[in-house]
C-alpha cells in the first residue's frame, strides 16, 4: 500500500508539461487551449477563456482563436497584433465584399477571418511590452502560419515562457500547410504560386524565437511544448526538407526560370542551399492539327471541323471567331472544359451559346461550371453553364477522325479533367490541362485541393500518365508544344512526391497529412445562397474522411444574427478515404435585415475538434 | 510585297505590376474598374513607367539594323480611350502600347531578343491572314526571328539541350502577336488584340 503514492508521483511528473508550469499559470488543452494567469486577485487570458477578466492577449485573429476569447473579452482590456487591425474591426465589411470577391478568386489567404469584429484596446508591434499585474510580456512578430502573428515573452517564477499561439506544434510540427500559401515578392511570385510562401518567414520566426532561448512554449493547440529548443529546429529541419523537395518537382520552373525558383529556395534554406531542379522533358512542336490559342487549344479535323479545348477569355474567343470568318474551319463542334480555373473557362459560356455547341467535362468539373456560386475554389467564374455534358472517367467517345477518352484527372486542381486524343497518324496526345510542365508537378497552391494520396491527385495523375500507350504525349494548356516524361523522369517524380507526403504527414498533428493539405476537408455547398428574410434554405455540409479509418463525426452550426438552423443536426460516420453529406436546413429570421450574413460550423471526430471551422454564406435581399 | 510595308507591333503591360509587386497587383483592388479611375497624371505615370519596362526587356531590329529606339517610339492611347478600356477585350488592368515599323523592300526578318532577367517565358503568336496562328515560345535569353517576306521563320536561339524544336508557321507574314507568360502582349503588324498570357491558373 505504501508504494501507491510513489507510483501516483511518478506517473504525474512523467505527463508532458509537469512541474514545468508556474503555479498562477493553467493550461488546459482543447479544440483551442484555455490559458490564463492568476495574478493579485485579477486574471488574463490567452486562447480561451469564458470567465471574467482584466485582460485578453491574442496572439492572431483566426476565427476560432477570436470566438475562443470573445466572452472574456467582454469588459477586459483586449490586446492583439497591429497587422490583425483589419480583421478583427472590420470583419463584417470583409465578408460584405467577399460576396463578390469569391470570384476570379487568386489571393489564396485562409478565409477563416472571425465574421464579427472585436473591440480591441490596444494593437501592438515588435518590440512593444505589455505590462499586467508586475509582469511584462515583450511582443514578439513571428508570421508564418499567419501573416499577423505576435509571440508574447514573459518570465514568471524564473522560467521564460513564450505564448505562441499557433506558431508551433508541440514535437517540432504545425496545425497545417494551406495557412502557408502566401506570395513571395523576392522572386516576384503572387499567392496564388506561393506554396510554402510564408515558409521562409516562419523559419526566421522559428530561430527568433530559439534565440530568445524560452524554457517553455505555450501552443494555442495541442500540448504544452517543453522542448522548446529541440521542438523549433525540428520544424525548420522539416519544413526545409518539404520545400526543397517541392522546388525539385515544380513546374514553374519552366514558366518562371531556375533564377526565381532559387530565390524562393533562398528564402527557406537559407542563403547558401543549393536547390535541385529537374530538368525540362522532352519537347517538341504541336502537330498542324491541334493550333495553340492562348489557354486554347483548337482541334482541327481533315474535313475542316474545329474542337476547342477550353476558351479562356475574350482574345481566345476572337481567335476562334477569326478562324471561322476565315474559312480556316467550317464549324465549331464541341468544347472540352479540362478545369474551373478562369483563364480557361471565361468566355465558355458565351463560346457554346455563339457557336450552338456542347460543353463537355468530367463529374467533377460540370458542377463547378453549371453552378460555379455553390462552390469555393481559386479562379471561379460568376456566369454559368447552362449545360454540360458529362463524360465518366475512361469513356471512349468519337469526334470526326478522332477518338476521345476522357479522364478525371485530378492535378493542378481536384476538379480538373483529361482529354486523351487518338488520331491514326500520330502518337497519343493526352491533354492534362495544366497539370504538369515539362519541369513537373502544378502544386503550387494548395487551395486547389493537391491530395496526397495514393488513391487520387497527383499519385493517380502519374499512375494515368504512366498507363497511356507508348510513345504518347502530353499537352498543358498554355505551353505551345508536346511532351513527354521518361520512365526515370516519372518515377523521380513519384518517389520524390511520395517522400513530400511522407515528410508532410511527420510536420503536421493530423492521423493523415491530407488534413492538413486539403482545406476544404470539410466545407458547404453551396458556398454561397441568397434568401429573403422569413424564408428556409437548405445547405449540404460535405465531409471527406481522409483518414484510414472510419470516422464519426459531430456537426455543430455556430448561430449567428440572422441565421438560425432548423432542428437537430445528425452526425455522420464514414468509412475510411470516403466522403459524406449532412443537409443543414436554415432560416433566415425574419428580423434579418439586407446583407451577407455568415455561419459557421464546429466539427467533432475522434482527434479532431476544430470550431468555427467553415463557414457558407447568405445573402439576404429586401 | 515588293513595297515599303508597315509592321505594327502592340505590347499590352498589366499597369499594376508596374506599380506595386505581383502578389498585390492580382488583388480584387486592380478590377475592371481600376484604370477608369486614374486620374490623367496618373496613367502619365504608368505609361513612363511601361516605357521603361518595355525597354528593357525587349530588343528588336529588322534585318541586321540597329535595335530600335523602344522607349522612344512607344505610343500610348489618350488617357480617355484608356479610361474606356483601349481598344477593348482586354484583360482588367492592362493598357496597351504601339509601335509602328517601317520594313522597306528587302527587309526580311524581324528579330526580338528576350532579356535573360525579364523572369517569364514569351507566347510570340505570328497571325497571317487566312491561316491559324503560329507561336513561338521564347525563354529569356532567348531571341526569335520573324520571317516577314516568304521565309520560314527562324528556330528560337538558343535550343533547349537535347530536345530541339521546330519554328511554327509558315514564312509569308503579316501579323506577329507576341504573348507574355505574365504581363506582356506584343503585336506586331495588322494586328488583332490578344490576350496577356499568364502561368496556369492566374
Amino acid at each position: 500500500m505504501r508504494l501507491l503514492p510513489v507510483l501516483g508521483l511518478l506517473l504525474l511528473s512523467s505527463l508532458p508539461g509537469w512541474g514545468k508550469l508556474p503555479a498562477e499559470l493553467s493550461f488546459k488543452e482543447g479544440p483551442i487551449n484555455a490559458v490564463s494567469l492568476e495574478r493579485n486577485g485579477e486574471r488574463m487570458i490567452l486562447y480561451r477563456g469564458k470567465d471574467a477578466a482584466e485582460a485578453v492577449l491574442l496572439t492572431h485573429a483566426r476565427r476560432d482563436l477570436v470566438e475562443a476569447v470573445r466572452p472574456a473579452a467582454a469588459g477586459a482590456h483586449v490586446v492583439a497584433p497591429e497587422k490583425s487591425r483589419s480583421a478583427l474591426t472590420q470583419a463584417e465589411a470583409f465578408w460584405e465584399e467577399f460576396w463578390k470577391k469569391r470570384f476570379n478568386y487568386y489571393e489564396q489567404q485562409v478565409n477563416k477571418v472571425p465574421v464579427r469584429s472585436l473591440a480591441v484596446n490596444r494593437f501592438v508591434k515588435e518590440g512593444e511590452v505589455v505590462k499586467w499585474q508586475g509582469l511584462e510580456f515583450s511582443v514578439m512578430e513571428t508570421p508564418g502560419y499567419s501573416r499577423d502573428a505576435v509571440t508574447y515573452l514573459t518570465e514568471i517564477g524564473g522560467k521564460r515562457i513564450a505564448f505562441t499561439g499557433d506558431l508551433i506544434w508541440e514535437g517540432g510540427r504545425v496545425f497545417d500547410l494551406y495557412s502557408f500559401q502566401d506570395a513571395i515578392p523576392e522572386a516576384r511570385i503572387g499567392g496564388y504560386h506561393g506554396y510554402g510562401g510564408r515558409f521562409g518567414p516562419w523559419v526566421a520566426s522559428l530561430q527568433k524565437l530559439a534565440a530568445w532561448k524560452p524554457d517553455l512554449i505555450v501552443p494555442a493547440r495541442g500540448p504544452l511544448i517543453t522542448n522548446p529548443l529541440g521542438d523549433l529546429a525540428a520544424a525548420v529541419k522539416r519544413v526545409q526538407a518539404i520545400y526543397k523537395n517541392y522546388l525539385s518537382t515544380n513546374a514553374l520552373h519552366w514558366y518562371f526560370g531556375k533564377e526565381r525558383l532559387e530565390l524562393c529556395g533562398k528564402r527557406v534554406l537559407g542563403p547558401g542551399a543549393k536547390v535541385e531542379l529537374m530538368p525540362f522533358a522532352e519537347h517538341i512542336a504541336l502537330p498542324p492539327w491541334c493550333r495553340h490559342m492562348g489557354t486554347t487549344k483548337l482541334l482541327v479535323s481533315s474535313d475542316g471541323h474545329g474542337f476547342a479545348l477550353d476558351v479562356g477569355g475574350e482574345q481566345q474567343l476572337q481567335m476562334l471567331r477569326k478562324a471561322l470568318a476565315d474559312g480556316l474551319i467550317r464549324k465549331i463542334e464541341g468544347i472540352w472544359v479540362t478545369h474551373l480555373h478562369n483563364d480557361h473557362t471565361a468566355r465558355v459560356p458565351a463560346a457554346a451559346r455563339e457557336f450552338g455547341c456542347p460543353v463537355y467535362a468530367v463529374a467533377e468539373v460540370a458542377d463547378g461550371l453549371r453552378q460555379p456560386g455553390a462552390w469555393f475554389l481559386p479562379g471561379l467564374i460568376p456566369e454559368a453553364v447552362d449545360e454540360v455534358v458529362v463524360r465518366k472517367d475512361g469513356e471512349k467517345w468519337s469526334w470526326r477522325e478522332f477518338t476521345f477518352t476522357s479522364h478525371f484527372f485530378p492535378g493542378q486542381m481536384y476538379n480538373h479533367g483529361g482529354l486523351l486524343v487518338e488520331r491514326a497518324d500520330h502518337k497519343p496526345v493526352f491533354f492534362i490541362g495544366d497539370s504538369f510542365s515539362p519541369s513537373g508537378i502544378d502544386d503550387y497552391c494548395l487551395m486547389n485541393r493537391n491530395l496526397m494520396r495514393e488513391d487520387t491527385g497527383y499519385f493517380l495523375c502519374l499512375r494515368k500518365v504512366r498507363a497511356l500507350p507508348p510513345g504518347s504525349w502530353l499537352v498543358n494548356q498554355h505551353i505551345p508544344h508536346l511532351f513527354r516524361f521518361s520512365g526515370k523522369e516519372l518515377d523521380y517524380l513519384e518517389e520524390s512526391y511520395r517522400k513530400r507526403a511522407a515528410m508532410v504527414a511527420d510536420l503536421v498533428p493530423w492521423d493523415d497529412p491530407n488534413y492538413a493539405l486539403d482545406e476544404e476537408w470539410a466545407w458547404f455547398h453551396p458556398y454561397a445562397s441568397e434568401a429573403r428574410a422569413g424564408e428556409r434554405l437548405e445547405v449540404e455540409l460535405r465531409l471527406w474522411n481522409h483518414s484510414p479509418q472510419e470516422r464519426t463525426f459531430g456537426i455543430r452550426m455556430e448561430e449567428t444574427d440572422g441565421l438560425k438552423v432548423v432542428g437537430e443536426l445528425p452526425g455522420v460516420t464514414l468509412a475510411p478515404r470516403t466522403t459524406g453529406t449532412v443537409k443543414v436546413p436554415l432560416l433566415v429570421t425574419p428580423a434579418a435585415g439586407p446583407g451577407v450574413r455568415v455561419i459557421t460550423a464546429s466539427l467533432r471526430s475522434e482527434g479532431i475538434a476544430v470550431e468555427h471551422w467553415i463557414e457558407t454564406l447568405v445573402k439576404v435581399s429586401e | 510585297m515588293d513595297e515599303t510595308s508597315a509592321v505594327q507591333l502592340t505590347f499590352t503591360i498589366h499597369a499594376p505590376e508596374l506599380l506595386v509587386g505581383l502578389s498585390e497587383a492580382a488583388s480584387a483592388l486592380y478590377d475592371l474598374n481600376w484604370l477608369e479611375q486614374q486620374s490623367d497624371q496618373e496613367l502619365e505615370q504608368l505609361i513612363t513607367l511601361g516605357r521603361g519596362h518595355l525597354a528593357r526587356r525587349f530588343t528588336l531590329r529588322l534585318d541586321d539594323g540597329e535595335p530600335v529606339d523602344l522607349a522612344a517610339k512607344l505610343t500610348f492611347e489618350k488617357p480617355d480611350a484608356i479610361r474606356n478600356g483601349g481598344a477593348g477585350g482586354l484583360p482588367p488592368g492592362c493598357l496597351e502600347a504601339f509601335l509602328e515599323l517601317s520594313a522597306p523592300e528587302g527587309t526580311h526578318k524581324l528579330r526580338l531578343d528576350h532579356a535573360r532577367n525579364s523572369g517569364k517565358r514569351l507566347l510570340l503568336v505570328i497571325d497571317r491572314p487566312e491561316s491559324f496562328p503560329g507561336v513561338i515560345d521564347v525563354a529569356p535569353g532567348t531571341h526569335a526571328v520573324v520571317a516577314l517576306r516568304g521565309k520560314t521563320d527562324e528556330p528560337i536561339a538558343p535550343e533547349p539541350p537535347g530536345h530541339p524544336e521546330q519554328a511554327p508557321g509558315p514564312g509569308w507574314m503579316l501579323a506577329i502577336i507576341l504573348m507574355a507568360l505574365a504581363g506582356i502582349t506584343v503585336v506586331l503588324s495588322k494586328l488583332r488584340k490578344a490576350s496577356r498570357g499568364k502561368a496556369p491558373g492566374s
